[in-house]
This record gives structure tokens, sequence and C-alpha cells, in this order.
């Protein structure tokens, strides 16, 4: 075989099989591939579509949690009461960025505060803070 | 001593100017027949609601201050005011106000701001201020058009019969005479080259659309295809490039590079099983109902990544297919929808692929460029070159509409005798010579299809957004039965009544309706391109700021690949909307009048017959554009 059609083949192989496994592998196989560092992706989506992603979250007492909140599908807002957070709309397809430092133990729920469906009132997600 | 010809083409000329730029000022400022100004403000409630507002078109008095009350009825939505440069968040359980003076009169188009779903960027209201006088100038303005081209370009009107061989069109400038357009197709990697790079962003589109977010402004597949692709298709390729998508298209790539079982280079054996195509099916029906097909499910296709990668994914493996069993690109010359009206609007364009000296071809013995390069043909100077994929004889090409321009036959001619020439915009309608029933369709389902698919995405009225979106089965067949009803009943029986009409005005009894139909078909391909070009501007100049965002994070999983991501939706130029809509309007309608003009003449033959039998043919495809005016504007 002739060398052009070797590197013309490669380039193929490249596009082909190259590229699609390694967008899709780490999506798959990696734990939380798409948060930047040193904070956690918390996807709001519609309760008929799975709701929160990951529903539950689990950080240290005391620790700084840096939280960036993605609003996939439709307006969602993040609304965490027992921290006093609400993080106000989140317009689709942008994020919004929380932090804050848990100062007590427990299991706290939050809430889409942003109607976003007709089962808007059953998004819900737990963060829970450990020892 | 000037002749009586040219002085009356001076004055109606000169008249017919001087109506259309009083016109024009009117048109640009707003003044045509102010009447009292209204003073006092307007007070209006509306509700926004997946996907529609409503009420969905309000009319207002030209200054009066407008006072919108929004509230929604379900998610968060937005509005942005089309001029006016208003835009707001709409969130649930509080009431967004927002206030301006319509000072202008004609209509505004406002828009969902807020991602609120799949059809969001097809969230569309009206608010017309009347008195509509921008609508009713751009009807003058397309009268004016259409009255003064059947009317007075006299000399369009030229006694000629039979057919004018294309070739009398050899005064264009050959582009081969630039050594580097020149090296660059008798490279052999030219085509691959090509290809590449829409491979790779295929393959891209093709994963953003399965695995990517649902919400097609934040996903990849859907801006680079419906934005990118098919606003560069239509505004930049489609008018000046003939085929050129096609010699760079990934679709059949696969197919072909495996059926050659090479991707560069000549191979000597190939793998397809190279069967004939059946006769049947040499012609493009199959594409016309490709086509009817695709912009029947227009709306979906074009709001979920998911349908459009399937589409492609789909494309893709007929075209495998058929390269496994049949011979060379049938693919792209008798099934590809896309490549169906690519070939149609081809005609128009002002650059063809010919051969120089048809002599040359005629005495040629390798018919290489046909047949593909021979051992005889390579010594001979010719190098190579596989056959034309689209079975195209070059020295026999009249037309643009099969040819692709993948370089073949360029590299396959051992005489040089290959011209990649400049000419005049659409030679090849009027060729009557290859005119034909399955292409005159093809072009009334361009014009018909692009009414129905254009009252679908940028009408106001939201139930028919939901019908056509398969929200629920009993609204869809009611949709699929209108839009075929219309697209390929009412269309082409007007079509066939305004040809019975011609012929009958003109007296000719000998010209069979069938042939004025199939003719007239033809002169209303630069009329349904204008459209498509209005609306392809009108959808893609508000969507083109999502593109940053979108390079940024492809799949809509949260990345920030080039920190664009978090990049506001701005919609571009939307002011400037109706006058580019109404100019392509009046720029399609001129060029179809005066396609129709020479087409009637071709023919009857016959100057005043000619003339009768076009006035039929004007007043349609006047009210047809005015039909599509007042979609835009009424």
């Amino acid at each position: 075989m002739k060398r052009v059609e070797i590197v013309a083949g490669v380039i193929v192989l490249l596009i082909v099989v190259v590229l699609p496994v390694s967008l899709l592998y780490p999506h798959f196989f990696r734990q939380s591939p798409h948060a930047g560092p040193g904070e956690i992706l918390l996807v709001a989506r519609i309760f008929e579509r799975g709701g929160w992603k990951p529903s539950e979250i689990r950080v240290k007492k005391g620790q700084k949690v840096r939280l960036r909140i993605l609003a996939e599908d439709v307006s969602h807002s993040f609304q965490l009461m027992h921290l006093g957070i609400d993080t106000g709309p989140i317009f689709t397809g942008t994020t919004k960025v929380v932090e804050f430092v848990p100062e007590r133990v427990g299991t706290f729920p939050f809430y889409c505060n942003t109607r976003c469906s007709t089962r808007h009132e059953n998004l819900m997600g737990l963060l829970i803070v450990e020892e | 001593m000037l002749r009586f010809g040219t002085i009356r083409f001076v004055v109606v000329g000169g008249a017919l100017l001087f109506g259309l730029s009083l016109v024009t000022y009117f048109l640009l400022t707003g003044l045509a027949w102010t009447g009292d100004v209204e003073r006092e403000s307007v007070d209006i409630t509306m509700y926004t609601e997946q996907f529609a507002f409503s009420p969905s078109r309000i009319a207002v008095k030209k200054g009066q201050r407008v006072n919108l009350r929004i509230i929604s009825k379900d998610v968060t939505h937005g509005i942005y005011i089309d001029g006016y440069g208003i835009k707001k968040e709409v969130v649930p359980g509080r009431p967004t106000v927002v206030s301006f003076v319509a000072d202008r009169p004609g209509k505004i188009q406002i828009r969902c701001a807020v991602i609120c779903g799949p059809l969001h960027p097809f969230m569309l209201g009206e608010i017309v201020v009347q008195p509509n006088t921008s609508f009713l100038a751009s009807s003058i303005v397309l009268l004016l058009v259409g009255a003064g081209v059947i009317g007075f370009v006299e000399p369009g009107y030229k006694t000629r019969t039979g057919n004018p061989h294309p070739q009398t069109l050899r005064a264009g400038l050959d582009l081969f005479r630039f050594s580097w357009i020149k090296q660059m197709f008798a490279w052999r990697g030219f085509q691959f080259a090509l290809i590449i790079p829409g491979l790779a962003a295929s393959i891209l589109v093709i994963l953003t659309g399965f695995w990517g977010t649902p919400i097609g402004a934040k996903n990849f597949s859907m801006i680079s295809v419906w934005v990118i692709w098919w606003g560069a298709l239509v505004v930049c390729l489609l008018p000046f490039a003939a085929r050129a998508w096609c010699a760079a298209c990934p679709l059949p790539a696969a197919g072909e590079w495996f059926s050659r079982g090479a991707f560069v280079e000549k191979a000597s054996r190939s793998f397809g099983l190279g069967f004939g195509w059946p006769k049947q099916f040499r012609n493009r029906w199959l594409v016309n109902i490709g086509l009817t097909l695709v912009l029947l499910l227009g709306l979906i296709v074009t709001t979920r990544p998911w349908v459009t990668a399937l589409l492609i994914l789909f494309l893709m493996l007929a075209a495998l297919l058929l390269h496994l069993f049949f011979e060379r690109r049938v693919f792209c010359r008798y099934v590809c929808p896309i490549g169906g009206f690519l070939g149609l609007y081809a005609m128009i364009s002002p650059l063809e692929l010919r051969s120089k000296d048809e002599a040359v071809c005629r005495r040629c013995r390798y018919k290489a460029c046909y047949r593909g390069s021979s051992p005889a043909s390579e010594e001979d100077g010719g190098k190579a070159a596989y056959p034309c994929p689209l079975f195209e004889f070059t020295g026999a090409m009249e037309r643009n509409t099969d040819c692709i321009l993948c370089s073949e036959c360029v590299k396959a001619c051992p005489y040089d005798n290959v011209a990649l020439r400049t000419r005049a915009f659409f030679a090849d309608l009027a060729n009557s010579k290859k005119w034909r029933l399955d292409e005159a369709w093809l072009s009334l389902i361009m014009l018909g299809g692009g009414l129905a698919n254009l009252a679908v995405k940028l009408g106001h009225w939201g139930w028919l957004k939901e019908w056509a979106n398969l929200q629920e089965t009993k609204g869809f067949l009611l949709y699929s039965l209108v839009f075929l009803f219309w697209t390929v009943g009412a269309v082409p029986a007007i079509h066939w009544v305004v040809s019975w009409l011609s012929r009958t005005l003109s007296g000719r009894k000998d010209v069979t309706t069938k042939a004025i139909f199939i003719g007239y078909a033809y002169a209303l391909v630069p009329l349904s391109l204008m459209i498509w070009v209005a609306f392809t501007l009108s959808f893609v100049l508000p969507n083109l700021s999502y593109i940053a965002s979108v390079v940024s994070d492809p799949f809509g999983w949260g990345v920030d690949l080039f920190g664009f991501r978090e990049q506001p939706w701005t919609p571009y130029l939307t002011g400037w909307l109706p006058y580019v809509q109404v100019a392509s309007l009046a720029i399609g309608l001129g060029l179809a009048l005066k396609a129709g003009k020479e087409i009637a003449a071709r023919l009857v033959g016959n100057a005043r017959e000619a003339l009768q039998a076009t006035l039929p043919f004007g007043l349609f495809s006047t009210g047809m554009t005015i039909l599509f005016l007042a979609l835009f504007r009424g």
C-alpha cells in the first residue's frame, strides 16, 4: 500500500475511532468528569428527566464546598434553606456557583425554587454533611 | 436620432425608479400615511407558555406607549423585542413589565429570550404597529417589481426558437487560469482534504446529538448543522457555488472509500458489487419524496439533536449500502434529498464546470472523464482518476445539476480540456432540452414546502407548532394532511391552472400545458431560492450568538473549553430583518419573472404571445411572493 493511503487511513481512524472514544470514555467511565478542579458539578434537570444529578452530595463538615449548578433543560434554581442559600433563577444552559462551609453534620434537602415543570415540587436532592 | 423604444425605455424606467425610491423612502422612514398620531398608552397582559405567547399577536397604534405585563404560565421564559433592543426574563410567579413606544409602523417580532425547551428558537409572537404601512409599501414594491419586469423590460422577449446552446456563454473567466486553483483540482488528495473537516464535524454532530444535552440551542449538533452549515449553504453556497458542498460532503465518504478500496489513490479493483441503478429510479422522484418527508418533519429535525444525528447517520448508512451494491455515487445523483435541491439551485449559480472545446471531447478516444482513466489516457497526459461519480460526460454536460465539482474529470482529461468558468446567473434554467417533470415538481416542492415551513417555524401560531411537533397524534396527522395537501396538491394544482391559462392566453394550441407547467416551474427556482435565503437569515441571525457557547461546551455537559460557555444570547441585526426579507423577496420575484419571460419566449417563440403567456405566471408568482411577504411582515 502506498504511504498516502496509510496516512489518510490514520487520519480517518483518528476521526472515526479516537475522537469518539476520547470524548465519550471520560464521560461514561470517570467520576464527575466535567467538574472543574475543586468543585462539584450539580446538573439540574426536570423531575420527569431524572431530577438532580447527582441527587446526593456528600461533603465534609468544616470544609469549604464549591458547587457549580448547571440548569440543563429549562431554567431552575438551587435552594438549600438550612444553610440559607438560594441562587435565584439559573437560566437554561448557564451555571451559577455557590460556595459555603457546612458547620453542622446532617442530611439537608435542597430544592429547585423556580418552577420548571408540572412536577417541580418533586425536584429534591440531598446534601449529606459527614464528620 | 433617438429611437422610440429608447425614449420609452428611459421614460418608463425613470418613472419606475422614481416610484421605487419613493416607496423605499417611505418604507425606510416609516413616514407613509402617518395619520393622526396616538399619544396615549396601552396596557396589555400577555402570558407565556411552552411554546407560544398568548395573545400571540397584538395590534397597537403607531406612537402609542405599549406597557406589556408578561406572566409565565409554566417555566421561565423571556421576551426580546426585535428592533427595540429590549430583553428581559420572565420568571414564573413574577410578572415582568416591559414598556416601549411603538414609533415605527409594521410588524415587530417578539421572541422568547430564555431557553424554555426544544421549540424555544421558534417561540415567536407579533406586535403589529398599525397602520401597517411597511407591509403595504413592501407589497407595492413587489407589485412594481412584478409589473416592471413583466411589462417594461421589453428586450427580455427575443424571438428565439429552439435551444440556445449553453456553449454560447463562453465568455466567462476560466478559474483554472489561476494555476493554484488548477493545481488544487489536479491534486489527487483534493477531495479527501475537502471531506476530512466535514467528516470530523459530522462525527462530532452524531456524538453530541446522541449524548449531549437535548436542548438544541446548547448542543453542538443543532448549532453546527442548522445555524452554521445550513446558513452558509443557503446564503453563500447555493446562489454562487453550484454543488460545491457535495465535493466536501462527508455523508457518502465511508461508502465511496469502501467501494473504491482506497481513500486517495486510484485503486485498480473495487469492493462494490457495481450493479446498475434501476432505470425506473433514474430520476428525482426519490429525492422529491425524501425532501417532502424531511420538510414535513422539519420542526422536529431542526429542534431535536438526536433526530438530526439519526438523520445524518441514516444518510451515511444509506450511502454506504448503495455504494456496496451499485456503481458510482447513485446516492448523490438519485437519492440524497440535499443533493437534490442543491442540484436544482446549482442551475442558478454563476460558476460552471464544462469542457473547453466540445470538438476535442468528440474526437477523444479515451473519454477518461466518463470511464475513468486508463493506462492509455495516462500515457497521453491524463492523470489517474476515477470515472465521474455522477455518470456525467463532461463533453456533453450542459447543466450544473449533476456536477459535484469533485475534480475527477479535471485529473482524467488528457487534453487539459476542462474549464471552471464564471458565467451569467441562472444560465441553466432556460435550457429547455433538459427540462424534466420530476425536477419541475422538485422546484414546486421547494416553493410550497418553503411556505409551510415558514408558517410553522416563524409563524406565531403555537397550536400549529404543537401539531408539527408530534405532541399528539391527531394534531400531527391533521398537520401532515394539510402540509401534503398544500405542498404536493394545491401548489402544483395552482401552477397547472396558471400553465393552462398561459396556454389559453397565448393562443398557441400546439404547446402543451405540460410543457408550460414544466417550463414555468424552472422559472420559480430563483424565487424559492430567495425565499429560503430570507427564511434562513431570519433564523440564523437571531441564533448566531449560540456558536460561541456551543464551541466552548459542545455537549452541554458543563465544561468550558474556551471560556465562552456563559456567553449570553444576543440576536444580531434583527431590526434589519424586515428589510432583508423584503429585499430578498423582491430580488427573487424579479429574477423569477425575468426567467419566466425568457422561458415563455422559449416556449412560444413569439414576443406578443410570450407576453400574454407570461401574464398569468407573473400574477401567480407576484401573488405567491405577497403571500410570503404577509407571513414575514403582514
